[in-house]
């Protein structure tokens, strides 16, 4: 083995430049090794069958409603939402592949199809590959089932969202129309037969809990219940009520009472009230300077009304009575007070002592009132209590059954909607319209094999070369014999002579 | 220039200069000379000895004179530094061999100062040496035993041709020692010898001929041609010589020309799918 290390460069890792020596000194391999490969190349495209190809677009309408989320999760399962995986798996199920295949036998046109495999080589008749069945339909079925998983792919699409693309691959462009269209049908029929079970489903789930909450709930009368709650929060209301206006009696008669109280209390101190001698003494000569000042006015007024032609001695009279009178009035002047106030106790004592049987009487009547007014309160107040506790009761005890009846109505409710939805069942899937023309191209593309080709090239030149020069013993130039011996020295070429 | 001292070596011309005149015709094919081929007598004017004026014309008919200096060169640095037995081998190619061996020889006695050069090679009259050996006198190198005698073929002043078989039958008929002897005269006798080794097989062979001239070699070199010569040939040369403690000099890489030439006898002979993958 030769030294591998000429075939390294320190900065290009490999040596380039010695290679390429190499591919000049072994130039049969380098341009064998391509032709060769084209050869095969060519062969191999030229040999290939031609696959016609249809694709059909399908969108899933997956609608992510929160209304039936929520319900979806009352009833504990999930909504049957078509994911990703359930869309690229359509038609790997054998049942759907055995529809299709149904489907596709039982089309009139069924022999002219071509169910041969795209990698095949020698393309087989009807006779062929059915004939071994002996018109046994489930062994046809068998066969095309194998046959149709080959035709068939379905991919996401890059460009639009819940987009997928079906494609059907067949070495026949009637057979690719014939078979998506079946697809396509299957498709369909298989999504709506999913749905259909999941709605039963839901169904069974549903009836089976209203039955259950049923029997939870058989022993409660919610009506009942409500309606005695109703009757204890009126009769709340009209206790209250009564309250209402038996405190304001309550407050009234309070009033009153204390009231009638005062007037009793201050009617006894008033008639227990002493006057005193010497304002008694002073009133009496006040009521004697009253009258005695009163008719010294008239006298004054007739003596007037008599010196009309009055003699001096007249005016001496009226003067003096004048004078009289004006002593008089500053001495009842000086006494005024006392008077007022001697009469008005008097007086108010008379009035007062008149009247104070009158109002320990009324003041009697009152308290009792009172009494009454207050024990009917109370009477009031307990039965208050006691309705507030019966209602409390009511309440707690709708409490703990409201939620399972709302529930109970929640999940009839439910029933009825999935019953209107499985007779009005939609598919999510929404295909386009299938294209008229069929495209038509070879498995490998031209394309394809020639960069495979050229890269089998560049590595069986570059390999086939490298081995060629492994093997190689002879030495060709001055650098590999100094890579190869690197202990000895290279003199020069040797001397030529002419 | 090609001066020989002749003070260590003691020459009878035996030379028959009875056919000059087709030797002449002879090498002018093949040699530009200046001078008629005549026995040379010192003292006379054709003795141009003394006067230092002799022409190897061995040296001016190579065609890459430069590449000769170059190995000439590190051959001259080698004989400065003490050595003088040079071995040249080659992976088969004995055309090329001889031709360095006379090339080198030829830079040797181009050489200012004279150097006695002797060639020792299996093969002297045939192959690359024959036109000079035809050209050649024929002495008798004398030593104090006649039995120790060899002869040589000088060309002119420039260097002498030895046979290596002669030589080996010296050694099988001469006495025990006396071979080594006939190797240390010459040794004595020369400034360099150049010793044109014979092909591996034949070392193989008889071991006991060449052994005792394979330790008198100083350094070895490889004649290699490219395109043609393998790796595991100058591996084998060299292993084989190695294992005698022999110091191995270099490579001398052979040229295109006479690389092509053999590449071309070679595919006469291999078939041509051979040819295909080759």
């Amino acid at each position: 083995m030769k030294n591998m290390g000429i075939l390294l460069d320190d900065k290009t890792i490999i040596n380039f430049s010695f290679f390429l020596k190499l591919l000049k000194r072994y130039y049969i391999i380098t341009t064998l090794s391509p032709v060769l490969v084209l050869i095969i190349g060519t062969y191999v495209y030229k040999t290939q069958n031609d696959v016609y190809l249809v694709s059909a677009g399908m969108t899933t309408k997956n609608n992510d409603s929160s209304e039936k989320s929520s319900i979806a999760s009352l009833l504990g399962g999930e909504e049957k939402v078509f994911s990703v995986a359930e869309v690229l798996s359509i038609g790997k199920s054998i049942d759907f592949q055995h529809q299709v295949a149904k489907e596709i036998y039982s089309h009139p046109e069924f022999e002219r199809m071509n169910f041969n495999s795209l990698n095949v080589k020698e393309m087989k008749t009807h006779e062929e590959m059915f004939g071994g069945c002996s018109a046994d339909e489930e062994c046809i079925y068998g066969i095309l089932r194998n046959q149709l998983s080959g035709f068939y792919s379905i991919k996401r699409s890059q460009v639009v969202v819940n987009k997928y693309i079906i494609s059907i691959k067949t070495l026949d462009s009637f057979t690719s129309k014939e078979v998506i269209k079946a697809v396509r049908k299957e498709v369909i029929r298989s999504r709506e037969e999913t749905l259909l079970s999941t709605l039963n489903d839901q169904v069974t789930v549903s009836k089976k809990l209203i039955e259950k909450k049923k029997l939870e709930l058989a022993d409660v009368d919610i009506v009942s219940l409500e309606d005695s709650l109703k009757s204890k929060i009126k009769e709340i209301s009209d206790v209250d009520t009564a309250i209402q206006s038996y405190q304001n009696v309550f407050r009234n008669q309070k009033l009153q009472l204390n009231k009638m109280k005062l007037t009793v209390k201050e009617t006894n101190k008033a008639i227990g009230q002493d006057t005193n001698n010497t304002d008694k003494i002073k009133f009496t000569k006040a009521q004697d300077l009253k009258k005695t000042i009163d008719k010294l006015r008239e006298d004054i007024l007739v003596l007037q009304a008599a010196a009309v032609n009055g003699s001096d001695q007249d005016k001496q009279i009226i003067k003096q009575v004048k004078a009289e009178l004006a002593v008089k009035e500053r001495e009842f002047k000086s006494l005024g007070k006392i008077k007022r106030k001697y009469s008005n106790i008097e007086n108010f004592k008379d009035v007062k002592d008149k009247s104070s049987d009158y109002n320990k009487f009324e003041y009697n009547v009152l308290q009792g009132q009172h009494t009454e007014t207050q024990k009917e309160l109370d009477k009031l107040s307990i039965r208050k209590k006691e309705l507030e506790a019966q209602r409390m009761f009511y309440v707690n005890k709708l409490k703990t059954v409201k939620p399972s009846f709302d529930y109970l109505k929640i999940l009839k409710d439910k029933l009825l909607q999935l019953e209107l939805v499985k007779w009005t069942i939609a598919n999510d899937l929404v295909f386009d319209k299938l294209p008229e023309s069929v495209r038509r191209f070879k498995r490998t593309s031209l394309g394809k094999i020639a960069i495979f080709s050229f890269m089998i090239s560049l590595f069986l030149v570059f390999f086939g070369v490298f081995i060629r020069y492994m093997f190689d013993k002879r030495i060709y130039d001055e650098f590999e014999l100094s890579r190869n011996f690197k202990g000895l020295e290279i003199i020069g070429n040797t001397p030529e002579f002419d | 220039m090609g001066k020989r001292d002749e003070s260590k070596l003691n020459f009878e011309d035996l030379t028959d200069y009875s056919s000059v005149d087709s030797d002449e015709e002879a090498l002018d094919n093949i040699f530009e000379l200046k001078a008629k081929p005549q026995k040379i007598e010192k003292g006379t004017e054709e003795d141009s000895s003394e006067k230092g004026k002799t022409t190897n014309t061995c040296f001016y008919k190579v065609s890459n004179h430069l590449e000769l200096f170059k190995i000439g060169n590190s051959f001259l640095n080698d004989y400065k530094n003490g050595y003088k037995s040079f071995a040249i081998s080659s992976t088969g190619y004995h055309t090329s061999q001889q031709q360095t061996i006379l090339g080198i020889a030829s830079f040797f006695d181009h050489n200012k100062e004279p150097l006695n050069i002797l060639i020792i090679s299996d093969n002297i009259f045939d192959g690359t040496y024959k036109d000079v050996i035809s050209a050649s006198t024929l002495n008798n190198l004398e030593f104090e035993n006649d039995a120790l005698n060899c002869e040589v073929h000088s060309f002119y002043d420039h260097f002498d041709f030895l046979d290596l078989h002669s030589l080996s039958n010296k050694q099988e008929k001469s006495e025990f020692g006396e071979y080594d002897k006939v190797l240390d005269l010459l040794f004595a006798g020369y400034d360099i010898i150049l010793w044109d080794v014979p092909e591996l097989q034949m070392l193989e062979k008889t071991p006991q001929v060449y052994f005792p001239v394979i330790t008198r070699f100083d350094c070895l070199s490889i004649v290699v041609s490219n395109n043609i010569s393998k790796s595991k040939d100058v591996e084998r040369i060299c292993n084989f010589f190695s294992s005698y403690g022999l110091s191995l000099k270099g490579l001398l890489i052979d040229s295109i020309a006479v690389g092509e030439l053999e590449s071309e006898k070679e595919n006469k002979a291999t078939s041509w799918w051979k040819r295909l993958f080759k």
